[in-house]
């Protein structure tokens, strides 16, 4: 009996974490603000939308910065610059790589969490006091 | 200072993803585990710890930085025509055109690594872990991060998938793929067909080489083509035939050597 409640918690412990981690890279947990700037959209349907409205613009690196910053990484990847535009400053580069959440890991391991995990919950602390500020006003 | 932020920043989300990785799989390696008696601390741990933090707070940037430079020729060549008319279907079926090219490309690719003498050089490295556990996944060469990571994502480039849309499905593969190399034993019944498990997994990591279950997180493609195998039992031994180095170093150096150079720093570190 006891060993089959050890069993039981284990399973339920294993598959409530996995579960919570894909519902959190799924931007599941995030409110609406800070799903905006996270890399993941609302829906499938939105984010379609977007990615038909920002090809149809013609965009230059910096521009796609403002644009999809809180959009993925992948958007960059594989809505590149046309050639005559190559990101050849650093500073959309580095967006570019720094921007890693969203890509299929290898067959045998994936990053867990990585910085862009930490900076989201930083700023919206940052967003909820300055809320906290206006309140107080 | 930024930088430094920033480097303060990676280590926390390195600690912070081994530990949470520490919460998922350990309880269940205790209790169900496939090689009884297998410690947490078993033999080379701190080399694949070692890989773990490679992969967080160095390669991983490199691989990103390598693809998006591979990407950027890559789909300079893709006609924008051809994206757009990908990105005309209903998202969920190219979803599942990513998902399926995707799993198609890794598998033949992966059947290479084993096959082809040079891939196997920077793929051995992976395969070299004498214990399974979760945190042997983690160990990998850099340029076999690159030409992996390259080509399962191969297909969300030329396409012009946003990826963001499968978040969530990326982030189950990622998780199930370091679960498949854990130290468990739980079988699934029919499922095992649909979906990796460790049972299938460790037969992969089986003494031969070309032992088979190839596919990535899905056995799919091992069904299609004939690489399938799920013997009852765990395989008796995991590794590989080769002699390979014990230490991280080593085993970043040696497949980038020429066997003849590896050979005399062996002889002359005694």
């Amino acid at each position: 009996m006891k060993t089959k409640m050890l069993k039981t918690a284990t399973l339920v412990l294993f598959f409530g974490l996995i579960l919570s981690f894909v519902g959190y890279k799924s931007g599941f947990f995030s409110s609406d603000n800070e799903s905006a700037k996270t890399h993941h959209p609302e829906t499938e349907k939105d984010s379609l939308k977007k990615i038909k409205k920002d090809s149809l613009k013609d965009t230059t690196p910096e521009n796609k910065k403002v644009e999809i910053i809180p959009s993925s990484k992948s958007m960059i990847i594989m809505d590149p610059p046309p050639k005559s535009k190559k990101p050849n400053n650093t500073k959309s580069l580095k967006y570019v790589i720094d921007d890693r959440e969203l890509m299929m890991g290898s067959s045998k391991s994936a990053v867990m969490f990585d910085p862009n995990d930490l900076k989201i919950k930083e700023d919206s602390s940052l967003y909820d006091s300055i809320w906290f500020d206006t309140l107080k006003k | 200072m930024i930088w430094e932020i920033d480097i303060l920043y990676l280590l926390l989300a390195s600690m912070i993803s081994y530990g949470f990785l520490m919460l998922v799989f350990i309880p269940m390696e205790k209790v169900f585990p496939a090689k009884k008696g297998q410690k947490v601390f078993r033999p080379h741990w701190l080399v694949d710890t070692c890989f773990f933090l490679g992969q967080y707070l160095f390669w991983g940037s490199l691989v990103i930085w390598t693809l998006n430079h591979f990407a950027v020729y890559l789909t300079s060549f893709v006609p924008q025509s051809f994206q757009e008319s990908i990105q005309s279907q209903p998202i969920f079926l190219q979803a599942i055109e990513v998902i399926i090219l995707s799993d198609f490309l890794i598998y033949w690719a992966h059947r290479l690594q084993h096959n082809v003498d040079f891939l196997w050089r920077f793929h051995k490295v992976h395969h070299s872990a004498k214990k399974l556990d979760w945190l042997a996944a983690h160990r990998e060469h850099p340029l076999d991060s690159i030409y992996t990571v390259g080509i399962i994502n191969l297909p969300a480039f030329i396409l012009g998938f946003p990826l963001e849309a499968i978040a969530g499905v990326i982030a189950f593969r990622g998780i199930w793929a370091i679960y498949i190399h854990s130290n468990v034993r739980l079988p699934i019944g029919p499922i095992r067909m649909l979906i990796g498990a460790p049972e299938l997994h460790h037969w992969h990591h089986d003494l031969d080489r070309r032992a088979g279950n190839y596919a990535n997180v899905s056995p799919l493609m091992d069904i299609i083509f004939g690489t399938y195998t799920c013997p009852d039992a765990e395989p008796e031994k995991f590794g590989i035939e080769e002699e390979t180095p014990n230490s991280y170093i080593g085993q970043l150096v040696e497949p980038i050597l020429p066997n003849s150079l590896w050979n005399k720093i062996k002889r002359k570190s005694g």
